[in-house]
């Protein structure tokens, strides 16, 4: 036995277990909270949703958003562990297993986060009895079990041999014993018990990348194939991938800082982890900031009907406020201030630009999912809403709950990390036999037989600072509006359609003047603008369609509709009338429609099927492995 | 060892002027052929035209119904003309990505810190040679084909009312009209310059410090290479997505993806790391780059293998997102390549090329270090790409008459060889202007050492 394991595993000893009464505080108000988002849930479950905030526009409120949050941090165990050791990191060792327990414990709450959402969740067994292939709610819950089982193997397997060597070691209470020796596998340290381990890791590595890319990617899909502004977007899969990551890497750099600091880890979490992880999340942090401006501004220019109402929410209505907070606080001035070697050498600013990430991550997620929620196609004059639904504040019991998952994760991470070592300390001393310390990046001085020179000395990477240029949002005025009528009426003649507007003032029935009327005809997803006409000195306003266009739906029927938007004079108001069009449009579909068709599209099935089952029919093969190490125990 | 020049022989140099000669001839004899012909019924299209105008009517809109009319109607020039244009643009764009790609690779590995590639770093820095010549064409075929190729040109689209300002004009759309704050001409060429401006300046720098730190050695020259390439990736970031609306995706101007920027980054670095992979192998085996070992080969297939991936998760993320959405005028971009007989092989074939063969031959460890598979993957790799752009390019511009018979494969096929020809010609004159290796590079004892698994 080395000795270097030796000194490590007493150095992190006094974190196991859990005497004292400090944590037996952290521990006990974490329960609490749980223990009040289960009574919250319980309330839930019985009255019905009508006790949260969601209505009909609504339907994803908290719950997804921080659904699509926990999904998002899971994504640093597959970071850590698979991409540092696909590119042979060394300093990853002594963080791979805080990463990986993340993982592990957001995936646990993800997966509840959906059906706390769900009015009846005693149905959630419908979606495999009755599910459709075809579905990306289906996809969603095939993506995350698998990701989920691959993350419980990928954590579990490196943890063998120090849990072998708790279950052997003296002073462990009983019950703890238990749980190493049924979990060590019968590991007993052979050479062959290694190579198997060693074989594992080579095999869960590589598929544990695609499977962590392609659950983020189908979680966005469960919003961009909804056909919703702001959701509907080709980007939307890589895009949420790159935000995953960037809020994943900031988690484990709060993680780091927390546990170094509770656990006296200062000799094995050094600064040279949280200047290459801050360095890392600047290069990230670059790259999500990319994906925004491809996701905001690129449609801003397109400005579709129902985006363009989206957008305007975010940049400069409603949601601005928000929205610029959380871009500003959350993502450019962290990404600015890692772009400064200075503050990336100081883990205090490294963790204060992480927290700053967390943070606007959360929000972002809210953002993401609510202000689309709130703008749905059917197209319902805002005075027609009823109460509350056009709106969405979550209540007391959505917090509550939402607070008790938050603590629960935190619950289980702590809870994993009393009972496991949280540094994986078998590969971290062989990494520094092999590699030296300094490469793991632990403090060479308390390991002064390992000392190696380094070969290549890295310096500081200097980045040219980025100016961004922010624009100030513009306010809208107040004034004071009278309420005004649209009546509309068709006239045919030989050019076309003819149809004229009459706008009146709702309390006197006065004809209105200069009034600019906006003319849309309503197409599935969204409206097609016609032109905008002023309406003259009797307060009327016309435009001329022509008979063919727009073509008018399988009937020939189209809606035409007219609306007074921001007018200096009167509210906002709009009105529609029906007309025949030549035109009509083939009820043949192009494409066979695969979330209205009964059956999906075998190609898409032999995609899933091929891809799932490569990936379960590998972790058999691993599980298997594990079974082999537990062969050779005598 | 380290001191090595490339020597430019005569007998290359016949056997590339062989290769543009043979491609010139193909490219005269196709034109020949094809427009000898009767009108636009070459090849026997004319029919398929029609079966592409019922297929993508029951899309509807005014501005499906302008697409139908077919590209030589709308402009008035021969098909063979309008083919001619098409396929000078498609080169253009394809060789000015892979010459791009060099800075890129350069420049990211200078950021990144990357040791191993430090020895045949040279190999890509030539590639910043054809960038003055692609600017050149692009611009000039940009003043010659633009009207022709490019449908938001044309001036009529923007009016809303013809000139007596009362009668709503036909032409009029919408659509175009309401992006014409981005796509003018003026702003066009403007952006048109500024991207080979700001890609050659920094190609320029870097190449500069590069040779200086040759003969002056120290890390001075490295540091500024560093912050250089720093910035060229911010500006990379930004004009390859602009470049990609710019030059491929208003070509369908209605069409519309949030992607098409990354997938065009992504079909560009595939096809230029594969050329990289060539480059480096050829030299090899023409006893150059001695120090390059099957290492260096190894990483260079896995850059080949795993952007082959990238691409592909590009391709299907943004496929299948509008194939579900069904959006009329985005789906329109998949029905034309997908419901037309003449775009759906291309179609297909693509993925084989890009995805499965890449995919499956380079899945093993082995297969990255043998050069005999390396040549061959990548050359399938690079013309998949380059058919990536023609079904990228071709049913925006050619409509219904695009298709890949024998004499269009002559015009295409020929022109593609003399813009080889030149793109190698280049790039050999490039490596002529500098030692192979670069001998003072501070991270040259590791590309030295390198060695992987």
């Amino acid at each position: 036995m080395s000795l270097i394991r030796q000194q490590i595993e007493n150095e992190l000893a006094p974190s196991l277990g859990f005497k004292g009464w400090k944590i037996k505080a952290v521990l006990g108000t974490l329960t609490l909270l749980l223990i009040a988002g289960i009574i919250a849930y319980v309330i839930q479950v019985k009255e019905g949703l009508v006790v949260t905030a969601m209505r009909d526009y609504v339907s994803w409120g908290l719950y997804i958003s921080m659904f699509i949050f926990f999904i998002g941090i899971s994504h640093v165990g597959a970071l850590m562990s698979a991409i540092l050791r696909l590119t042979g990191a060394d300093w990853r060792y002594p963080i791979t297993r805080m990463a990986e327990a993340i993982t592990f414990s957001s995936l646990l709450f993800a997966g509840i986060m959906p059906i706390l959402d769900m009015g009846r969740p005693d149905r959630i067994m419908n979606l495999l009895f009755h599910g459709r292939i075809q579905s990306p709610i289906v996809w969603d819950v095939l993506a995350i079990s698998t990701y989920f089982a691959g993350s419980a193997i990928f954590l579990y397997l490196p943890m063998i041999p120090d849990i072998a060597r708790l279950r052997d070691s003296a002073g462990v209470p009983k019950w703890r014993k238990r749980i190493y020796s049924f979990m060590s596998a019968g590991w007993k340290e052979h050479e062959g018990q290694y190579g198997l381990l060693e074989k594992g890791m080579d095999i869960m590595t590589p598929i544990i990348l695609p499977v962590a890319i392609s659950v983020h990617t189908v979680v966005s899909w469960l919003f961009a194939m909804t056909l919703r502004p702001g959701w509907n977007s080709t980007i939307f899969g890589p895009y949420f991938v790159s935000g995953a990551i960037v809020s994943g890497c900031a988690a484990v750099i709060i993680a780091m800082a927390c546990f170094r600091k509770a656990y006296s880890l200062e000799n094995y979490i050094t600064k040279i982890h949280f200047r290459n992880l801050s360095l890392l999340l600047f290069v990230l942090a670059l790259i999500y900031l990319y994906f925004n401006l491809n996701e905001y501004l690129v449609p801003a220019f397109k400005m579709e009907e129902g985006e363009s109402g989206l957008l305007h929410d975010l940049f400069h209505g409603s949601y601005a406020p928000v929205y610029w907070t959380v871009q500003v606080a959350g993502l450019f001035i962290p990404t600015f201030m890692l772009a400064f070697s200075a503050i990336r050498k100081s883990i205090t600013l490294t963790v204060v630009a992480s927290v700053l990430i967390v943070a606007g991550a959360v929000v972002k997620r809210y953002l993401i999912v609510i202000p689309t929620m709130l703008h749905p196609f059917i197209d319902i004059p805002l005075e027609n809403t009823p109460e509350g639904w056009s709106n969405y504040l979550p209540s007391a019991i959505e917090w509550l709950v939402t607070a008790g998952c938050f603590a629960g994760f935190i619950l289980v991470y702590i809870l994993f990390s009393r009972i496991f070592p949280i540094v994986t300390i078998w590969e971290t001393s062989k990494g520094i036999e092999e590699k030296g310390a300094d490469a793991v990046g632990v403090n060479s001085e308390i390991f002064p037989e390992t000392k190696k020179e380094n070969i290549i000395s890295h310096g500081s990477i200097k980045v040219t600072a980025v100016v961004f240029v922010l624009f100030t949002a513009s306010f809208q005025s107040f004034a004071q509006k009278s309420n005004a009528v649209i009546n509309l009426k068709e006239r045919k003649d030989n050019a076309g359609i003819f149809i004229e507007a009459l706008i009146t003032q709702q309390q006197t029935g006065k004809p209105l003047q200069n009034v600019d009327l906006s003319f849309y005809a309503k197409r599935t997803f969204g409206l097609l603008p016609l032109g905008d006409v002023t309406s003259d000195s009797v307060g009327k306003a016309g435009i001329q369609i022509s008979r063919k266009f727009p073509p008018g739906d399988t009937l020939g029927n189209i809606k035409i509709i007219a609306r007074i938007e921001d007018s200096d004079i009167v509210k906002d108001t709009s009105a529609y009338t029906i007309i025949q069009s030549e035109i009509r449009f083939p009820s043949r579909t192009p494409f066979p429609r695969s979330v209205w068709a009964p059956h999906a599209p075998l190609w898409l099935i032999a995609t899933f099927i091929l891809l799932l089952g490569g990936v379960w029919i590998t972790y058999a093969y691993v599980i298997k492995t594990i079974i082999n190490i537990k062969k050779t125990e005598s | 060892m380290i001191d090595e020049k490339y020597i430019f022989t005569g007998a290359t140099k016949v056997k590339l002027f062989a290769l543009m000669a043979v491609g010139a001839v193909l490219l005269l004899l196709g034109i020949w052929v094809t427009s000898s012909g009767s009108g636009n019924g070459h090849d026997g299209h004319g029919e398929k035209k029609e079966v592409a105008s019922k297929e993508v009517k029951p899309e509807g809109g005014k501005e499906v119904k302008a697409e139908v009319k077919g590209a030589a109607e709308e402009t008035h020039k021969p098909v063979w003309m309008l083919r001619l244009l098409k396929n000078l643009w498609h080169n253009n764009v394809f060789f000015t990505g892979i010459s791009i790609i060099g800075v890129f690779f350069v420049a990211f590995n200078y950021v990144a810190w990357a040791g191993w590639s430090a020895a045949l770093k040279r190999v890509p820095e030539a590639f910043g040679y054809f960038l003055p010549i692609a600017a050149i064409l692009m611009i000039v075929v940009f003043a010659i084909a633009g009207h022709d190729l490019f449908h938001w040109t044309h001036e009529t689209l923007y009016q809303k009312y013809l000139p007596d300002g009362k009668t709503p004009n036909p032409e009029y759309d919408e659509i175009i009209a309401g992006k014409a704050g981005f796509l003018n001409p003026t702003f066009f060429w403007i952006r048109l310059v500024g991207y080979f401006f700001l890609w050659i300046l920094i190609w320029f720098m870097i190449r500069t410090f590069s040779l200086k730190e040759d003969i002056e050695g120290g890390v001075k020259w490295h540091d500024k290479s560093v912050i250089w390439s720093a910035g060229f990736l911010f500006v990379f970031a930004v004009t390859s997505s602009t470049s990609a609306w710019d030059w491929v995706m208003s070509v369908d101007t209605h069409f519309f993806s949030t992607m098409f920027g990354w997938y065009v980054f992504a079909s560009w670095f595939v096809t230029g790391l594969s050329v990289v992979t060539l480059f480096v192998v050829y030299l090899k085996d023409a006893g150059y780059l001695k120090v390059i070992n099957e290492n260096h080969v190894h990483d260079l297939g896995k850059f080949v293998f795993a952007f082959s991936i990238f691409w592909t998760y590009i391709w299907f993320a943004q496929f299948l997102l509008i194939y579900y959405a069904n959006i009329p005028e985005e789906s329109i971009y998949w029905v034309e390549r997908l419901q037309n007989p003449i775009y759906t092989p291309i179609f297909f074939m693509n993925l084989i090329l890009n995805f499965l063969f890449p995919f499956l031959i380079l899945m093993t460890r082995d297969a990255k270090r043998q050069t005999m598979i390396l040549k061959v993957v990548c050359f399938v790799v690079i013309f998949g790409h380059w058919s990536d752009f023609y079904i990228m390019l071709t049913p925006g511009t050619l409509k219904g008459e695009g298709g890949f018979g024998f004499t269009t494969l002559l015009v295409e096929l020929g022109m593609t060889m003399i813009y080889a020809g030149i793109f190698i010609f280049t790039v050999l004159w490039g490596l002529t202007r500098a030692n192979l290796v670069p001998k003072n590079h501070p991270m040259l004892q590791e590309s030295l050492h390198h060695h992987v698994y």
